[in-house]
């Protein structure tokens, strides 16, 4: 069966909730654009289709499952209220910024503050203890190894690996440059294989 | 001529290529880089070995996304978004 739909609440909202438009001089491949929704019911079936990415994407940037249905909670209301104001090109992009907003106000009204992107030079120049024999992994393990890393290189792999984001659809969900995206899926995956358990057999 | 040197790590890429071994695998590369980056992969058993295991990993990341959503979860998520939008509705009627 599927999934029902979160009883929404639908009254327009002044403080919407809209993407910059961050691609508008960078070259998008037909393959890669994203269909695009423009009426009010698609706002249903967009949340009712990627709401299981939502909360994959909540649990990997929050501790708990509390936490993670808190913030997905509060994504649903941001995009109800933002839908207006929504052009309708690149939903999935559209709704992972407001999600990464709602985990950064979540933060700042607790006063806490993301894992800050410091690498120690020695640990990235390092090498591991041994070869990776990715086949003896299980997916808990990978995973485990993911919520290790700073928080913007987590969202970067997670949005690409696990969620199938193009580059382009993650350079506006998290308002950074393409460049910028292929620098830390680059560096995401260099801390990984060091925060993976190495192979000693 | 020898282009690559070895590391004591057989998966530990080439540093000058590890960047466009990376885009290899997430078919980002246009012609000519792609090209190139193929070709050198073809020869650097490291590189080659890299590659391998980028490609292994994103499909084990691939595969935890096949995580449904409980009819449970679905409900808890919605009750939260109804009580989020009645707390911000009377904080922003009381101003």
């Amino acid at each position: 069966m599927e999934n029902a739909l979160p009883s929404l609440p639908t009254k327009a909202h002044s403080k919407a909730t809209s993407l910059p438009n961050v691609a508008t001089n960078r070259k998008v491949h037909k393959t890669v654009m994203p269909s695009t929704v423009q009426s009010k019911d698609s706002l249903e079936k967009l949340i009712t289709k990627e709401l299981p990415m939502l909360y994959r994407v909540a649990k990997r940037l929050v501790a708990t499952q509390d936490e993670a249905e808190d913030l997905v909670g509060q994504t649903l209301v941001k995009a109800t209220r933002g839908w207006e104001n929504f052009d309708g090109s690149y939903p999935k992009s559209w709704l992972v910024k407001i999600l990464k907003n709602e985990f950064l106000e979540t933060l700042r009204r607790k006063k806490a503050r993301p894992l800050l992107v410091e690498i120690d030079e020695a640990h990235w120049n390092s090498l591991p203890d041994g070869p990776l024999a990715v086949d003896h992994l299980e997916v808990s393990e990978v995973l485990a190894a993911v919520d290790k890393l700073p928080e913007e290189y987590r969202l970067t792999l997670v949005l690409f690996d696990v969620e199938q984001l193009t580059y382009d659809e993650i350079a506006l969900a998290t308002a950074v440059p393409v460049g910028t995206v292929r620098s830390r899926l680059f560096r995401a995956r260099r801390l990984l294989r060091r925060a993976l358990p190495a192979y000693t057999a | 001529m020898k282009l690559h040197k070895q590391n004591p790590i057989p998966d530990i890429p080439c540093k000058h290529m590890e960047g466009l071994v990376n885009q290899l695998g997430d078919g980002t590369l246009g012609p000519l880089k792609r090209s190139f980056t193929e070709l050198h992969v073809k020869s650097c058993p490291q590189c080659s070995l890299f590659l391998e295991n980028l490609q292994k990993l994103h499909c084990k990341l691939q595969s935890s996304s096949e995580e449904g959503l409980s009819e449970e979860t679905l409900s808890r998520i919605r009750a939260k978004a109804v009580l989020f939008e009645d707390e911000t509705t009377e904080e922003c009627e009381s101003e």
